[in-house]
């Protein structure tokens, strides 16, 4: 009996358990169901934005790929600028593989692959390619360097001062005199 | 009149090489009358180039086909303008233009020193005429634009459609005349390397040469960037090509030359750098002109490949530069400076950094630019250097430059005072905050875009400054009002106030450069009646609306017409029109674009295709889907406008007329030569 008392207690309390469980469930399901709508809501609301910011980067990472390949159609032209058909096609392609989410860099390396080395128009930054690079920085070094010797050599070699005039007569000291005041007029008014 | 062309040819590389002879001869022994052969040589040269080069035309206006070189380049349907200018359509007939040039600069050079430098003249017309046989060797051996074929065609092939373009006839003369102008310079560098002379005179007696070459260098830079932007259509001016870097080379040493003379000049200073400069100049020159025909490294502009004119050009460059590294190495000792440099922070040493950069870039340039050919040369895999790889070294040099223009001319000579600094210097910095603050507030976030405008300002402050000062002080001493203030100020100073302008040009062309960061771009298909907008950067919207196609033929093509409509924020106002050109005797098709040009920005249309191009032109496709490329591309007009600006200033700096008062002295000089010269004369002190 009491086993039964205790099992029916039990089961009772276990019901308003239930009961209270359910009810929080329907009630969390409830908050669920508004989180989704919510977020649908959102994601319909934000959708346009989400498509035009993907589009603009997809745009960006195909302009950013096809301004680093040189055309493999029109002799000395950027890919860019190649006016052949083939060209066209060859940059729509890479419009397309921005669109599915490739990155600029992905996109050369697979163009390149595709159709040759040599049209890499910008060198990597490793390898022969390197050297490339160190063009500039060289040049100014290697430059400063020489300036640098060179001014400190120019710093010594030659007169200090021009050497000195000889004694100046009356009317050129009356000239020097009037060009002095036209000088400190013309700095005063400045 | 074409046998007569030819034979003229012959005997100007004959005479050419007899007064070379005679001159460098005439020099060493002394012997006036030898001088005096080698200088009438010139003059004998250039007319016979002139005879040579008006049978080549003649060949041309004649539609003599029988001539392979008229033939390549000309058909009976061309223009008669391009069939004049046939002359320097091609390789042959381009090297013969350039000898021409050459020959005329060289009989000016020579008549003008008639009764003045004669020490100079044996070793000056020697070397000119050295060039000259040169020329006339590749020419005549390599590149004989008399060069008959075995049959004659009833008709020629026509020139390249490119080529029949306005601006394509006045870019290669114009460029052709600053390469060969230099070479005035660089002949009196030589003599001064073999008289011995190597004071200011040499300097002095050049210096419109220089700046002359350099005026018709810069201008023929932006002439080919004109060219490129109307012609090429593909909306860009400059593209890191090697034959547009090729002529960059030569424009960037004497850029530093013309800036490092003045400190020989004014301080006896830097003697052998200038020599070493001018010398690199005339070199580069000759190398641009060798890339260009080489056809070695691919280019848009260069001739066909040709591996003999490659191998003669070498063999004279590498000659030339043995030639002047000797003698420069012959004279180390004559190159001592007469003044010391007395404090870094002085205009020399701002003319130095200066100089460092410009020689810094030429190095980059050329690194690049040969690049593909070295790193194939050893490691037999071709690397490629395009315009992405220029754009990013060459940029924050080309800033640095545009800095160092405003500090320069401004700076004090010999030592700047921390006083001198504070006062040349506040505004210029003041206006370059507020600008860089502006710019900030309008949404300015381009980096390279920024530092443009804000150290444009700074050194555009400065040159109006100067000018303001020069002017109010004239104005206030000689009593006079502002607009004559301001032009008896230039007249005064010619070269040194149209230096300013030329540096204010400067400043223009580079914040052109900066509008690129901006630009926007369209590429739609549309049928008659549709429409598409654009935006610009100003704020305003473009809507183009495809009007109709047409088709008519002309005179040696056909042409494929689209007409479209521009409104500006729903106004009407321009109809542009961007062709395709069916080219008969090339089978070639080229684009003609439209471009509706404001102060601030361009609109730039390029028919990028027709969907059914010969249901056009047989008119059963009224409505034809065309495919359009539109471009806005601000400030694109103030690279035109500071180029003219620059053109102005350069021809204020060279027009003839009193320089102001300098001091002379009679100051006897030791004799260099034994030519027969004045014991004493007068030099500049």
């Amino acid at each position: 009996m009491t086993m039964r008392i205790h099992r029916s207690h039990l089961e009772g309390a276990q019901g308003r358990m239930n009961s209270r469980l359910g009810k929080r469930e329907i009630h969390l399901r409830g908050l669920r169901r508004l989180g989704f709508l919510a977020v649908a809501l959102m994601l319909v609301v934000a959708a346009p934005l989400v498509a035009q910011v993907s589009e603009d980067q997809a745009r960006a990472t195909a302009d950013a790929a096809i301004s680093r390949i040189r055309s493999p159609y029109c002799p000395g032209l950027m890919l860019e600028v190649c006016p052949s058909t083939q060209a066209e096609a060859l940059r729509d392609s890479i419009r397309v593989m921005a669109a599915q989410g490739q990155s600029a860099g992905a996109i050369v390396e697979d163009v390149l692959a595709r159709h040759g080395e040599e049209w890499r128009a910008v060198p990597k930054r490793s390898g022969a390619g390197l050297l490339a690079w160190l063009i500039l920085p060289m040049a100014l070094v290697v430059g400063g360097l020489v300036l640098w010797g060179r001014v400190k050599v120019m710093r010594t070699q030659g007169p200090a001062r021009p050497a000195e005039a000889g004694p100046m007569s009356d009317e050129e000291r009356t000239r020097l005199a009037a060009a002095l005041r036209e000088f400190e007029q013309a700095e005063g008014a400045a | 009149m074409t046998q007569i062309g030819e034979v003229a040819l012959w005997v100007a590389f004959i005479l050419a090489l007899f007064g070379m002879a005679a001159g460098y001869a005439g020099g060493r022994r002394g012997r006036g009358d030898w001088v005096l052969s080698a200088e009438r040589a010139v003059y004998a040269v250039f007319g016979l180039l002139l005879v040579a080069s008006a049978a080549i035309i003649s060949a041309f206006v004649g539609n003599q086909y029988g001539y392979k070189y008229v033939a390549g380049y000309s058909n009976r349907e061309l223009n008669l303008f391009y069939k004049i200018t046939g002359l320097w359509a091609g390789q042959t007939g381009s090297l013969v233009f350039w000898a021409l040039l050459l020959a005329f600069f060289s009989s000016i050079a020579v008549f003008q020193n008639r009764r003045r430098n004669r020490e100079f003249m044996p070793y000056v017309s020697g070397t000119l005429l050295l060039v000259l046989a040169f020329f006339l060797a590749v020419v005549l051996f390599a590149s004989n634009p008399f060069q008959l074929m075995d049959f004659t065609p009833a008709d020629g092939r026509g020139l390249n459609p490119q080529l029949q373009n306005y601006w394509m006839t006045i870019h290669p003369p114009t460029l052709y005349l600053g390469f060969t102008a230099f070479t005035i310079p660089f002949a009196f560098a030589v003599s001064a390397l073999l008289s011995g002379r190597l004071d200011t005179r040499w300097i002095t007696t050049t210096r419109r040469w220089t700046l002359l070459a350099w005026f018709f260098l810069t201008n023929g830079i932006i002439f080919g960037m004109m060219w490129a932007y109307v012609e090429l259509g593909w909306g860009g001016y400059w593209f890191w090509d090697p034959v547009e870097n090729a002529s960059l080379l030569p424009w960037l040493t004497g850029t530093a030359f013309l800036h490092s003379v003045m400190i020989q000049e004014k301080r006896g200073m830097l003697k052998m750098w200038n020599v070493l400069l001018i010398l690199s100049t005339f070199l580069l020159s000759v190398f641009a002109t060798f890339l260009t025909r080489s056809g070695l490294i691919e280019s848009v502009h260069s001739f066909a490949q040709n591996l003999t004119i490659s191998w003669i050009f070498l063999g004279f460059l590498s000659s030339l530069i043995l030639a002047s590294a000797a003698l420069v190495w012959w004279r180390r000792g004559s190159f001592a400076p007469e003044n010391r440099l007395e404090s870094v922070i002085s205009r020399e040493a701002a003319f130095l950094l200066n100089n460092l950069v410009f020689v810094a870039a030429m190095f980059t340039v050329m690194w690049g630019t040969l690049f593909p050919l070295i790193s194939e040369g050893f490691t037999g895999q071709k690397i490629s250097v395009g315009p992405p790889f220029f754009n990013r070294v060459n940029i924050p040099l080309g800033l640095f430059l545009l800095g160092l223009l405003g500090v320069g001319p401004v700076i004090a000579w010999r030592k700047a005072t921390a006083r001198n600094l504070v006062r040349n210097f506040s505004l210029p910095v003041g206006v370059a905050l507020a600008v860089a603050a502006i710019l900030w507030m309008t949404g300015v976030r381009n980096t390279y875009a920024l530092l443009t405008f804000v150290l444009g300002s700074f050194t555009m402050t400065t040159i109006v400054v100067e000018f303001w000062k020069g002017t109010r002080a004239r104005a206030r001493i000689e009593g006079e009002g502002a607009f004559a203030a301001f032009i008896h100020l230039m007249e005064r100073n010619r070269r040194r106030y149209g230096g300013y302008v030329v540096h204010a040009g400067f400043v223009i062309i580079f914040m052109g450069f900066a509008g690129s960061a901006y630009d926007v771009e369209r590429q739609v298909s549309l049928r008659p009646g549709e429409s598409m907008d654009i935006p610009s950067p100003f704020g305003h919207t473009y809507r183009l609306t495809y009007q109709a196609m047409s088709a008519y033929p002309a005179t040696n093509m056909t042409k494929v017409i689209a007409s479209v409509d521009v409104a500006k924020n729903g106004k009407r106002v321009d109809v542009l029109t961007a062709e395709k050109r069916a080219y008969k005797q090339r089978d070639e098709v080229a684009s003609e674009v439209g471009i509706r040009r404001a102060w601030n920005e361009d609109l730039y249309l390029i028919l990028a295709g027709i969907d059914d191009v010969n249901g056009v032109i047989q008119g059963t496709n009224p409505r034809p889907l065309a495919t359009f490329r539109v471009l806005v591309q601000p400030l694109v007009p103030w690279i035109w406008i500071g180029g003219l600006i620059m053109a102005i200033g350069t021809l204020v700096a060279l027009w003839p007329g009193a320089e102001p008062a300098r001091p002379v002295v009679r100051q006897k000089v030791a004799r260099p030569s034994k030519v027969a010269e004045p014991e004493h004369e007068l030099v500049e002190a």
